[in-house]
């Protein structure tokens, strides 16, 4: 463990209401990981949305790829970097190989698995006329999906992002804050860049965080669903301290309690508001 | 999200003999975090260091005071102005210096697409760059660290900012910085050289092509064929091994369609000249650093020609290249990139100045500038000596028009010398000839 204080991490996804209704599967993902071998501390979380138009008929496998490729590419990266003490030779190894290495194995995955399961007729027959020869030219279009990620090892945190969705930091005065990550202008309404699109490393989005004297005492990922069942920002907001507030006076009984009870708040989440899928991660830091 | 300094805390600038307060955290990195500071009613930016990068450079304090003593090459590098400290954070430091204006967007935008710029905008950058190094390189120093991550530019002029100034020294001293390895000549990748000006060429010539190609030229079969961390891969892919995607005579790291298509469509489009300096950069650049880099002078000339090269296909509008090696090879009009009509050439004005000629294509928005005419005034872009410009009444007549202080002499194809007085117009007529007084000009049509 890193200095005085041990990261704790779980997450959940939920399917979305709408989704029960009209009997389509939950296109979100989630994977995460905490790992405290000795020298060798890292936890992680990748949450990743499938996107709902019919017209990315494999998207839950694309999402299910990208957050399997996403913690094995960010389990490698911790335990190879983890424990450097140059963190500039560490950011540019983020900036100049992560996001090619992210999309070309998402691509290997995806690729893979349309070798061995090639589409339907059954598949094809619902596509509007204009998506048929796009889906030609690039079958991975069918597997898209966003990815939101977060690494922490010994001496730095991590974030990593490909679309939409969300990564909050709460300090611990309680104030809760974006992920110090680029806004992306290609963003607006239901328009997202993907891990499907050509050249899709250009939209991955990454900072690099040395870990000091004021690291986060809780960071939250979630897929959109989550803050658009707010009508506003500072709903969604509210909500990631509510759940900082519901751990922070009882520490790890209070993850215990949240883990509980997260699958429950956020199926009643998404009834009331988006209706879309939901998957949130929580990473939160415990001083011993 | 800042870690360092806390927002209204203060820290002590001895030398303008005041504090200045955190109003904003701005960013971060390896290296530290910037914030915002307001002095005297403007507001700046202020960098503070990590202490465990400190460790890891020595000798940053004393370079950076180094540099705030040089000041500035120019209003393009957002220098170190003043070290900052704080009492109860003796343990680092930090720098003051011009806040970088929002128009300003990085390289890393354009490479992400969150930015579309004009040829006429990626060329003006590309000149403000070679410019600024070599005024850098001109006074002594040398950058060490070119890459994207430093430079920004604005989409709308092609005006550029050089931040990171705290890697700049003296030709020559021996320091920390090794650089960006994607950026780094092939010679410091290998650990048989360090950084100096010889090295800032190559980094600039990356920097060129990506900027104008947004793509890196190194990075094509070879790279897409890395599936996992391997440092030992990049070292081979820039150091002991670097192949210049478009290599004249080994295609043994093309770029992959599908995967390098920028590089394939860009390469396309650019003129012959432009393609010829860029295989050179990469490849005698590459065999010879100690003579066969690519000057920032080279670049210069290459970029103001790409600029004055620009004209719009009559169809679409898009930007095209006007290439008169192709032109003479192929014996073809020109075809345009964007939708594969023939493009007609626009007048053009050949400019003959000190024995050298260079063609300017006269477009509706073409401007002329001292550097065009006055080979005492190089690379000056300030004020247009002259602009094309239609005639009020009659839409098919184009001119162009003197906005200079002093007189031209025109002698048509057909009849005697006239003055052209400032505010005046000379028709764009075939072989008229053009006397701006240190240079001559004909129009081509």
């Amino acid at each position: 463990m890193s200095g005085k204080h041990t990261w704790y991490t779980f997450g959940s996804s939920v399917q979305g209401a709408t989704h029960v209704r009209n009997h389509i599967p939950n296109q979100d993902a989630i994977e995460w990981l905490a790992s405290y071998e000795r020298q060798q501390e890292l936890v992680l979380v990748a949450v990743a949305d499938g996107h709902g138009n019919p017209r990315y008929f494999r998207s839950a496998l694309g999402a299910r790829f990208a957050v399997q490729v996403a913690r094995t590419l960010l389990e490698q990266f911790g335990r190879h970097y983890g424990q450097a003490t140059d963190l500039t030779v560490v950011e540019q190894m983020v900036e100049q190989q992560l996001a090619h290495l992210l999309v070309r194995q998402w691509n290997d995955t995806v690729d893979v698995h349309l070798a061995a399961v090639p589409f339907s007729p059954a598949e094809l027959a619902g596509l509007d006329a204009p998506f048929r020869p796009k889906l030609a030219a690039n079958p991975r279009l069918a597997y898209g999906s966003t990815l939101a990620s977060t690494l922490i090892t010994g001496t730095f945190i991590l974030y990593m992002q490909l679309g939409d969705g969300d990564i909050v930091t709460v300090n611990t005065d309680g104030v809760v804050s974006r992920a110090p990550l680029v806004v992306d202008p290609q963003l607006s309404g239901d328009v997202t860049t993907s891990l499907c699109l050509p050249s899709a490393w250009r939209y991955v989005r990454t900072y690099l965080q040395p870990l000091v004297a004021h690291p986060p005492a809780m960071i939250m990922l979630a897929t959109d669903g989550y803050s658009n069942s707010f009508v506003k920002e500072d709903g969604f907001l509210a909500a990631a301290q509510d759940i900082f507030d519901m751990i922070e006076p009882q520490g790890r009984e209070g993850i215990c309690t949240l883990r509980k009870y997260l699958p429950r708040w956020l199926t009643a989440t998404t009834a009331q508001g988006s209706g879309d899928d939901i998957s949130v991660g929580i990473i939160y830091r415990i001083v011993r | 999200m800042n870690q360092l300094l806390q927002l209204g805390q203060n820290v002590a600038l001895k030398m303008l003999n005041t504090d200045c307060k955190i109003e904003k955290f701005l960013g971060g990195g390896a290296q530290g975090e910037v914030y915002q500071v307001t002095i005297a009613g403007q507001p700046m930016a202020l960098k503070w260091y990590f202490p465990h990068y400190l460790k890891q450079d020595p000798t940053l304090r004393q370079r950076i005071e180094q540099t705030i003593k040089f000041g500035p090459p120019s209003d393009r590098f957002l220098w170190p102005l003043e070290v900052a400290t704080h009492p109860q954070a003796n343990d680092s430091f930090g720098y003051l210096m011009p806040l970088r204006e929002a128009r300003f967007k990085g390289l890393v935008d354009l490479v992400a697409r969150r930015v579309q710029p004009s040829f006429r905008t990626l060329a003006s950058a590309g000149f403000e760059l070679a410019h600024s190094y070599l005024q850098l390189h001109a006074r002594g120093l040398c950058y060490r660290d070119i890459s994207f991550g430093n430079v920004f530019f604005d989409p709308a002029s092609g005006e550029v900012r050089i931040c990171d100034n705290d890697n700049v020294d003296i030709n020559g001293v021996q320091g920390a910085i090794g650089g960006t390895i994607r950026f780094m000549a092939p010679e410091i990748v290998r650990g048989v050289a360090a950084p100096d000006t010889e090295t800032d060429l190559f980094s600039l010539a990356v920097l060129l092509f990506y900027l104008l190609c947004n793509h890196h030229p190194l990075e094509g079969k070879r790279e897409s064929a890395i599936r996992c961390f391997d440092q030992a891969a990049m070292t081979k892919l820039y150091g002991t091994a670097p192949l210049f995607i478009f290599d004249p005579k080994d295609d043994d790291n093309r770029p992959v369609p599908g995967e390098h298509d920028n590089a394939l469509a860009f390469w396309a489009i650019y003129p012959t000249f432009l393609r010829t300096i860029f295989t050179r950069a990469f490849t005698v650049g590459i065999d010879d650093p100690g003579h066969g880099r690519v000057r920032e002078s080279e670049w210069r000339t290459a970029l103001v020609r790409l600029r004055d090269s620009i004209l719009y296909c009559t169809q679409c509008r898009a930007e095209n290249f006007y290439d008169a090696e192709a032109l003479r090879a192929t014996r073809q009009p020109p075809v345009c990139w964007a939708c594969g009509q023939s493009v007609s050439l626009p007048p053009r004005l050949r400019i003959q100045q000190n024995g050298e000629a260079s063609v300017i294509i006269l477009n509706h928005d073409t401007q002329l500038f001292p550097h065009h005419i006055d080979s005492n005034r190089p690379y000056d872009f300030s004020t247009p000596v002259a602009a094309v410009t239609q005639h009020p009444s009659n839409a098919q007549l184009w001119g162009l028009k003197n906005f200079s202080n002093i007189k031209w002499v025109i002698t048509p194809p057909a009849g005697p010398p006239r003055d052209v007085p400032p505010g005046r117009s000379v028709t764009l007529a075939a072989h008229t000839k053009l006397h701006f007084g240190p240079s001559e000009g004909e129009i081509r049509v």
